[in-house]
């Protein structure tokens, strides 16, 4: 009868003391007590003079509790998810400290400088009633993006391949690629605004640009680095011309393709945001430009938090379809 | 396939200019030999001698300053699936999974449809049908040269070039290796050249033995192994074709 993984670590696992046990349970349930004292905070603690506070908060800090509190359970019955809680929960308690210190701050005692730093509680009031509108920024913001990387990415990948495949081409292209790359993208906003067909236009080519460098970049150093004996074997087994380009020199350099295309997307994602703030009149990075014209902070921190959100997600699903990609990498050492 | 696919190399040379020094070496120098099909020859010498040049030329990686390679009468024009070589590293390609390795060639001469059962029954003769799916670097370094070499026999090459493909694996291994190879040898009577720096494996394997010699770049003998496969590694036939070699080698003992 083979062992499981889980009872295999179970068997190896150092001999834990009944104190030990007691305290890893405690550990566990430690975001609950937290988050209790965060609600506690909140409710019985009295507002500065002037500042309101709705139950938005309250259900807000719930879910949370919610969620950890369904883990817990989870982690009485499952191995597995108790070792993943026992190494979160003493982060997820920090999170809940630092929200209620927060309130704390703000709400309560105003000691942050009003109106500059809302408190929660108004941010989340503001992202539910303004929903329809971010919701829409949001996507005016995700196609520009969508837009601007991925025309970046297609050309830098066929600007990196013709480079790096023919030196005649390498020749004349190279040079220029150096000098265009030393400067900021943003750098060309004053002029593509007035020059562009359109804003939309205008910032897509900003975005590119820099998704472009980046990726002509990283597809020619992956190219050029190829040990030349691969190069030897595919041919000696009858691959030529297109097929040594196509069949080994580019799955030999996607490695670098994605690391050009991860410093790509911050690189996207500055520029999205910095055109939108200047020019383009849509999206996230304009929304936070005009509510902090009202002087709207909440809204201005709902826009903040969408972005955070939406890049961070930009962010995972490059690095899960990287992680599909080069499967063939896995346990192998990292150079 | 005709029996007169002889492999002739008459007056070949092959000069190199030196990477650090601009000054031109010769790596080869008129060199005549002529290799029958079916054959196995080991070529051994050592470093510098040119012996790895002599099966870059043979399998068009490069081309001979002077001189002419010829097989079965046809001059050689850069490379061909039909001159197959395994190098002393296994060159795998690290994106592709062991079967997909094994039929690239295959695939880069549009030639895999319908043949997939073939690549899945050389795997089998290596034993390594388990690790079908596996990718290079999840092989050890026997079972990654096993792989190259079912990589190009998948061609059924009429010229086998072996540029020391055992150098890099343990004792161990690569005696078994070997005889996996003369197995291989065996079965399909393909002409295999191999390069090494091992005296006992190329005595051990070749029907000929090319002792060569360096700056220039030349063979210095050409023994026949006039021994029975498989062969006793320390027969006293054995031992007097080692001493030979040695002394061809410059390394053997004076008779005290």
């Amino acid at each position: 009868m083979p062992l499981t993984r889980e009872q295999l670590l179970e068997l190896e696992r150092a001999p834990r003391t009944p104190r030990q046990v007691v305290l890893d349970y405690v550990i566990c349930a430690s975001p609950l007590l937290m988050g209790a004292l965060a609600l506690a905070e909140y409710l019985y603690i009295p507002n500065l003079k002037g500042n309101t506070s709705t139950g938005t908060y309250v259900v807000f800090i719930g879910l949370l509790m919610t969620a950890l509190g369904a883990a817990f359970i989870a982690a009485l019955f499952r191995r597995s998810v108790f070792d993943a809680l026992r190494y979160k929960a003493p982060f997820y308690s920090f999170v809940f400290i630092l929200l209620a210190g927060y309130d704390y701050l703000t709400l309560k005692t105003g000691s942050l400088m009003l109106p500059f730093f809302p408190w929660v509680d108004q941010v989340l009031c503001a992202m539910l009633e303004d929903w329809q509108y971010l919701l829409e920024c949001s996507l005016n913001s995700l196609i520009l993006l969508g837009t601007g990387y991925f025309t970046g990415a297609g050309l830098g990948l066929a600007t990196g391949i013709a480079c790096g495949y023919n030196r005649r081409i390498n020749y004349w292209i190279a040079p220029f690629i150096k000098l265009l790359g030393a400067i900021p993208s943003a750098t060309w906003l004053p002029v593509v605004m007035v020059l562009a067909a359109s804003l939309f236009k205008g910032s897509v080519f900003i975005i590119a640009l820099g998704v472009w460098y980046s990726v002509t970049i990283a597809t020619l150093t992956g190219i050029t680095n190829i040990d030349k004996s691969y190069f030897e074997a595919a041919r000696t087994l009858g691959a030529r011309g297109r097929q040594l380009v196509f069949r080994v020199a580019l799955p030999f350099a996607l490695p670098s393709i994605f690391q050009g295309l991860t410093q790509g997307m911050s690189s996207a994602c500055t520029a999205l945001l910095v055109a939108e703030m200047i020019g383009v009149e849509s999206g996230l990075g304009w929304y936070i430009t005009w509510q902090k014209s009202w002087a709207f902070y909440g809204k201005l921190y709902a826009a903040i938090v969408l972005i955070c959100i939406i890049f961070v997600l930009v962010n995972l699903a490059l690095a899960l379809i990287k992680k599909r990609v080069l499967r063939w990498q896995v346990g192998m050492v990292q150079e | 396939m005709s029996t007169n696919n002889y492999l002739r190399l008459q007056h070949v040379s092959k000069s190199f200019v030196r990477a650090d020094t601009a000054e031109v070496t010769n790596a080869l120098e008129d060199i005549n030999i002529t290799f029958s099909p079916g054959e196995f020859v080991s070529i051994v010498g050592p470093s510098g001698c040119g012996k790895s040049t002599i099966l870059r030329l043979i399998a068009g990686l490069i081309a001979p300053t002077t001189g002419s390679i010829t097989l079965g009468g046809a001059g050689i024009q850069g490379t061909d699936p039909n001159r197959g070589m395994v190098f002393q590293k296994p060159t795998l390609f690290p994106w592709l999974s062991v079967a997909d390795n094994v039929s690239f060639s295959l695939r880069m001469q549009h030639k895999f449809q319908g043949r997939s059962e073939d690549v899945d029954a050389l795997i089998r003769t290596v034993g390594l049908e388990e690790f079908r799916q596996s990718y290079p670097h999840q092989l050890s370094g026997g079972m990654a040269q096993r792989v190259a070499l079912i990589r190009t026999m998948i061609n059924d090459p009429e010229v086998f070039l072996l540029d020391e493909p055992l150098g890099a694996l343990d004792a161990f291994t690569r005696m078994h290796m070997q005889d996996e190879l003369l197995n291989m040898w065996a079965q399909r009577k393909r002409m295999m050249l191999m390069v090494t720096h091992d005296i006992d494996e190329a005595i051990y394997m070749g029907m000929r033995v090319l002792v060569m010699a360096p700056r220039p770049g030349r063979i210095r003998e050409d023994i026949s192994i006039d021994m029975p496969y498989p062969r006793n590694r320390t027969s006293k036939k054995f031992l007097e074709y080692r001493s030979h070699v040695m002394e061809m080698l410059d390394f053997g003992w004076a008779e005290a």
